[in-house]
């Protein structure tokens, strides 16, 4: 956001322009700057580089290794790194696992993970959805049985985005059945190569393999990997989604996304001119959206710097980001005409300047499906704005 | 402190919210009833100090604005005491501040008056325009006229009791007086140049689209208390999820046509960030009406309920200071000069 900042927000922005021009190679910039294109090594490579300036996890608390910036500070550095296409990174870890370690871990649980997070030495998966738990989390049937020091789990995760790539995964398992559905959840930090996980990937419509499925049989994990106390996992969870959601509208990737739109605009020919003209207008109205949206963003960090709770704003933010998203990718793939037919770019200028659009048209179908299903959180807003019916 | 309105602002929001309370429901449209404005200041609100005004910037109209939307008083605030207050006391206008009430004539498609006699301050002008919102309580209308191709626009003031006027009486939409007005070789007087002018239309833009958002809140309070209270089947329509999500969808649309307008407040009526607003409000005005008629049912159709003077008004308010298209193309040539190089963050 460059409106409506104050001088030491300027020179905090100017701060990571200068540690971007320096440590951001130019030829890793926008090769794999989307969630759609998570690239492991080099989000590897890029956030080692962060952890050594300090700035991996930003929002952690400065004990755990946290930056102590402002709310509108960490805002800016997300913007900055989008802007400047850098490698998405892979959050799991640094937003999900780790501050709900450092706020309910044991301090040997913190000792032994946190620093691996911080590190990019541990890749982490996120173990919540199944089969018949989706949108309806607390209907997991996933068990784990504690057996003298350990949990046994058996059961099965599914849609784990990365399971394959990652060493540790954070999972939701119930430990009383007796219990109501919320009342019986523990959350559990395991070991991908311990015996019993099997991974199977399932191809997705973008062509790529993000998701896994992930099967359970007789696993067993010592007890110290449990968090915090047992029975309490659906409020961990809670605390974690809320975190997921924050910057989850990702605006400033959507706004890059349409700076391509536009310099493709001026490469359509003359025999496209009404066609041409008619994109512009509606990119313009998505560039106006943005805007508003952005808005809205600045003033849930400023209520959230005041101690203010908005219930409803991530959910706001989360179901705008995402369909800003999606109408960005379908007017990428209209621009495109013929050349958007194929997955993999064509050979003309204006492929090759959109030459993602098609597979990320196709994966970005699922952003009003993850983080919670957008009519999830429609529920959630209209329960803030009409009480509990 | 972006969202926080300052110690003045706050003054400002309550004074008119009060106001707007006494006054909720009533056109305030007529000559009196501007002294009534007057009254509280309102007139004056944008005036600078030593003409006695309050100064107020962009925030201040958002908000006295949102304030009388919300109470659905409607006057002809955008006119008189914003565009006709800004050019009277812009550089190289040429008339005593506030005193006079000044009508834009905003005339369709972006047509110009014409010249018809006369040299420099004092010409003769004819012109046609469609509708004259706040015609009512108006003295003056301002037009903006071109001697040829290679001068530049300028503005003219032509009292309305003068020869060579004739206005006819419209009902608008939402139950204003209005009119059409015809200039016919009309003694006109310069007020200003094209800068003045365009500052004054883009300040007057915002006020209305604030108002349409103090409209547009109103509206969805409503809603929600329908949807909270109404049985229908033996359940509360609330409990329709069908209802809820429609509901959300048209708050969404209100919260982010507001934020738009927040930020044009916060630029002080920048053009681009005038025109954004224009855009996100407009599209919100729509969902917003259907919505709140469709879910007050028959009710909803009729002249009971708030909520039906409240749609007449974003109707007219959609076609205040040109249609929105216009502003879309604005924004894109904006971009233009800007290089592209422009960011919506």
């Amino acid at each position: 956001m460059d409106r409506y900042l104050e001088p030491q927000d300027l020179a905090f922005r100017d701060e990571v322009r200068a540690f971007l021009a320096a440590e951001l190679p130019s030829e890793w910039c926008g090769r794999a700057d989307t969630d759609s294109r998570i690239d492991m090594p080099l989000v590897v490579a890029w956030h080692k580089r962060l952890a050594a300036r300090g700035w991996s996890v930003p929002a952690w608390p400065v004990e755990y290794g946290g930056t102590g910036w402002s709310p509108l500070h960490q805002h800016l550095f997300a913007v900055e790194l989008a802007r400047a296409r850098a490698p998405k990174l892979w959050n799991v870890g640094t937003r999900l696992a780790g501050p709900v370690i450092c706020a309910f871990g044991s301090d040997a649980m913190k000792r032994e993970l946190l620093p691996s997070i911080i590190n990019a030495d541990d890749i982490w998966c996120q173990g919540f959805s199944e089969p018949g738990a989706g949108s309806d989390l607390a209907s997991l049937r996933t068990v784990a049985v504690r057996q003298g020091g350990d949990y046994v789990i058996d059961g099965q995760k599914i849609w784990t985005t990365n399971a394959h790539l990652a060493n540790r995964m954070f999972c939701l398992a119930r430990t009383d059945m007796e219990a109501k559905p919320q009342a019986g959840i523990s959350m559990i930090m395991l070991d991908m190569d311990t015996p019993g996980i099997t991974i199977r990937p399932i191809r997705s419509i973008d062509g790529a393999h993000h998701l896994n499925e992930v099967f359970f049989d007789g696993v067993c994990v010592p007890a110290a990997r449990l968090v915090g106390v047992e029975n309490q996992g659906w409020s961990y969870a809670k605390f974690l989604l809320r975190h997921e959601r924050t910057g989850i509208a990702d605006l400033a990737a959507t706004d890059r996304m349409l700076d391509d739109i536009f310099a493709a605009l001026s490469l359509l020919d003359r025999t496209r001119a009404a066609e041409a003209n008619e994109i512009r207008r509606q990119a313009a109205r998505l560039r106006i959206r943005i805007a508003a949206a952005s808005m809205l963003e600045r003033r849930q960090i400023e209520r959230d710097m005041q101690g203010e709770e908005d219930a409803a704003a991530p959910s706001m933010l989360k179901i705008i980001g995402s369909e800003l998203r999606q109408a960005m990718t379908r007017l990428g793939m209209d621009l495109l005409g013929e050349d958007g037919g194929s997955e993999t770019a064509a050979r003309t200028a204006l492929g090759g300047l959109l030459r993602h659009m098609p597979r990320d048209h196709l994966f970005y179908h699922a952003a009003s499906i993850y983080g919670g299903a957008n009519e999830v959180q429609r529920g959630m807003i209209a329960r803030a704005a009409l009480g509990q019916i | 402190m972006l969202f926080e309105p300052s110690e003045s602002q706050r003054l400002v929001r309550d004074t008119v919210s009060r106001f707007a309370r006494d006054h909720a429901g009533h056109d305030l449209a007529t000559a009196q009833a501007w002294a009534q404005l007057a009254d509280v200041g309102l007139a004056a609100l944008t005036l600078p100090e030593e003409a006695g005004g309050l100064a107020g910037e962009g925030v201040d109209i958002v908000l006295a604005m949102e304030a009388l939307g919300y109470e659905l008083v409607f006057a002809p605030v955008p006119e008189f005491a914003i565009f006709g207050a800004t050019l009277a006391t812009s550089e190289g206008g040429e008339i005593a501040g506030g005193r006079l009430r000044l009508l834009p004539a905003v005339l369709g498609g972006g047509a110009l008056a014409t010249y018809s006699g006369g040299t420099g301050a004092e010409v003769r002008l004819s012109a046609q325009l469609s509708v004259g919102y706040g015609f009512a309580a108006a003295t003056h209308m301002v037009v903006r006229a071109t001697h040829g191709p290679d001068d530049e626009d300028k503005a003219f003031s032509v009292a309305l009791d003068g020869p060579g006027v004739t206005a006819t009486p419209v009902h608008l939409l939402d139950g204003s007086e209005g009119a059409r007005v015809d200039l016919r070789d009309a003694p006109a007087q310069l007020v200003g140049g094209a800068p003045a002018w365009d500052r004054s239309i883009d300040l007057a833009t915002l006020a209305v689209c604030a108002e349409s958002v103090g409209i547009m809140r109103r509206l969805l309070d409503a809603t929600g208390e329908h949807l909270r209270t109404r049985r229908q089947f033996g359940v509360l329509l609330g409990s329709f999820q069908a209802l809820q999500h429609r509901f959300v969808d048209a708050h969404l649309a209100m919260e982010l046509a507001a934020m738009s307008v927040w930020d044009a407040g916060l630029s002080n009526a920048a053009a681009m960030q005038v025109c954004a607003a224009r855009v996100q409000v407009a599209e919100a005005a729509k969902l917003v009406t259907r919505e709140a008629i469709q879910m007050h049912g028959a009710m909803g159709m009729t002249e009971e309920l708030a909520i039906g003077r409240g749609v007449r008004r974003l109707e007219v308010n959609d076609r205040r200071y040109g249609h929105v298209a216009g502003h879309l193309d604005r924004y894109l040539s904006s971009m233009d000069q800007d290089d592209g190089k422009m960011t919506a963050l």
